[in-house]
């Protein structure tokens, strides 16, 4: 391998591995503050994707400012469906057993998923790339598409940007500090329940993100909500659940992973997340951003 | 009455914690709840914070029935917990920690600010960037009763806070409830550390096995041997 090829093959790996992050960072913050493990963020990821083909398909100009509405509305119309979910169905079971909270997250999934097949049907879908951001780059004499350094920029951003609502308002250290003690941060006077459903909200809002960036990445089918669920499921093993560091580094440990996987191995690659979570189980089962239990 | 807790009855899950449990606390008023360890204190503190709701009995603040109110909105009514287990956020910082339980009182006067805490704790001051789960036994005590603080209470109840506490922490303790009581801050506190109790309280009652089972000034519980001998092991 050249290195001028290894630096292309890398920074594929990190546009894939931004893209799961944007995914998998929701999936986290919604287990560290709920406690749930949501099988259906897949789903609702995979929902993202066809509202944002069917605006597409109104929006034909095919300029950045028809895709840039896309990521304005779709995000927000998916975390609005979070808020449904949250209110009727999830906010029953957070002092139920781990195995209600189950069976409730994946019989959403087989909902989700079948609503999905009667709306949109099964034929891959897909966003045309807005001219922008249709062409390619030039990197060291191969042409990386212009899209995956978007989605580059992207990540960060996004990255950033829960960072600083975490770390650096006060919204953020009342997120954190329901992550530990939520009983005690209610007899604060801190009205938890509606922290709960703002952090789901901002899970799902992550995954309709997640979903307008792959409907213009690759082709939209009804496999990509389990797929991108059980990669997501890996990052946050291996991150630590709950620590949206931890599925930054997942993240890409995974995306770069695959890409590199995939040239000696082929569709072999996609065992590469189990391998990696088996590893993480095994030496440090918390995450390797993650804390034990208490 | 600031606080009336008229016959009331917890359950954690199906056994049955507190019997027809009753208490009085006027505004103003250090009072403390006396009793052994499993005798009920907690549950009694849960029970009017709506942490955990009794199943009968009420409760009573300012005139309000606020009984198996949701722990939030009791904290809003003007009443502090302050945990046993202390509770402070590991991950946040001391001033973090002190921010999240910034709320307005009551009334008009909101007296606790970040500055007066710091006053009064310069230690805080001292570790404010610093992340609360590294503070020692007695800075993270000092921490839960200054975010509790932070949203100006009428009442505060103080669950168990000298337990696990070097002496010299209990005397800091011990001052910071003398100094509550000339805020004008009402006082629930549970204890099991008799002496340290009742030196800074005005009366007392005796919870054992769910039942209350003396109450007095602290005066008379003094000098009431067989009573601290019954029910407190003193």
């Amino acid at each position: 391998m050249t290195f001028e090829y290894f630096v292309f093959m890398l920074l594929n790996g990190l546009s894939q591995g931004m893209l799961l992050f944007i995914i998998a960072s929701g999936l986290s913050l919604v287990f560290g503050v709920l406690r749930v493990i949501n099988f259906a963020h897949g789903s609702l990821y995979m929902i993202g994707a066809y509202l944002a083909y069917s605006l597409s398909a109104t929006l034909t100009d095919g300029s950045m400012l028809s895709f840039l509405a896309l990521l304005v509305a779709v995000p927000p119309a998916v975390a609005i469906l979070g808020f449904v979910v949250e209110v009727t169905l999830f906010r029953r079971v957070y002092r139920e057993e781990h195995l209600l909270q189950l069976l409730l997250t994946y019989s959403l999934v087989l909902i989700l998923d079948d609503v999905v097949r009667v709306i949109w049907g099964g034929d891959p879908r897909n966003v045309a790339r807005p001219d922008l951001l249709a062409g390619s780059v030039d990197i060291m004499g191969l042409a990386l598409p212009t899209y995956n350094v978007f989605i580059l920029v992207i990540g960060p951003v996004i990255a950033l940007g829960l960072w600083l609502l975490l770390y650096k308002t006060r919204t953020g250290n009342i997120i954190r500090a329901a992550v530990s003690f939520p009983d005690t941060l209610g007899a604060l006077g801190v009205n938890v329940s509606r922290v709960m459903t703002a952090t789901f909200m901002l899970g799902c809002w992550l995954a309709g993100l997640g979903g307008v960036l792959v409907a213009a990445l690759a082709s939209v089918d009804l496999g990509i909500g389990m797929e991108k669920i059980i990669e997501s499921f890996a990052v946050v093993v291996i991150g630590g659940l709950g620590s949206v560091g931890g599925a930054l580094l997942g993240s890409l440990i995974i995306g770069v992973g695959i890409t590199f996987f995939q040239l000696p191995f082929g569709r072999w690659a996609l065992v590469f997340p189990y391998l990696v979570m088996a590893a993480v189980l095994i030496i440090r089962p918390w995450g390797l951003f993650g804390k034990p239990e208490r | 009455m600031q606080l009336v807790v008229e016959n009331i009855n917890t359950y954690y899950g199906l056994s049955h914690i507190l019997f027809d449990v009753s208490l009085e606390v006027n505004q103003g008023e250090t009072v403390v709840l006396l009793g052994r360890n499993g005798a009920g204190k907690t549950t009694t503190m849960r029970s009017i914070m709506g942490l955990t709701a009794p199943k009968g009995g009420r409760v009573v603040f300012n005139g309000e029935d606020i009984t198996g109110l949701a722990p939030f909105k009791t904290a809003r009514k003007g009443i502090g917990f302050v945990p046993e287990d202390r509770r402070i956020f590991p991950d946040l910082t001391v001033q973090a920690n002190l921010e999240v339980g910034t709320k307005k009182g009551t009334g008009s006067r909101n007296p606790w600010s970040l500055e007066k805490i710091f006053e009064i704790f310069p230690r805080l001051d001292e570790l404010s960037k610093r992340r609360a789960g590294n503070l020692s036994g007695g800075e993270q005590q000092m921490l839960t009763i200054s975010r509790t603080l932070m949203g100006n209470p009428d009442l505060v109840l103080l669950d168990e806070p000298s337990e696990g506490l070097a002496p010299v922490i209990v005397k800091v303790l011990g001052d910071m409830i003398d100094l509550l009581k000339q805020e004008g801050i009402t006082v629930l506190l549970s204890e099991q550390n008799v002496k340290f109790a009742l030196k800074h309280s005005d009366r007392a009652y005796i919870v054992d096995n769910g039942h209350i089972k003396y109450h007095g000034s602290v005066a008379e519980l003094q000098n009431d041997e067989d009573i601290k001998k019954k029910y407190l092991a003193v």
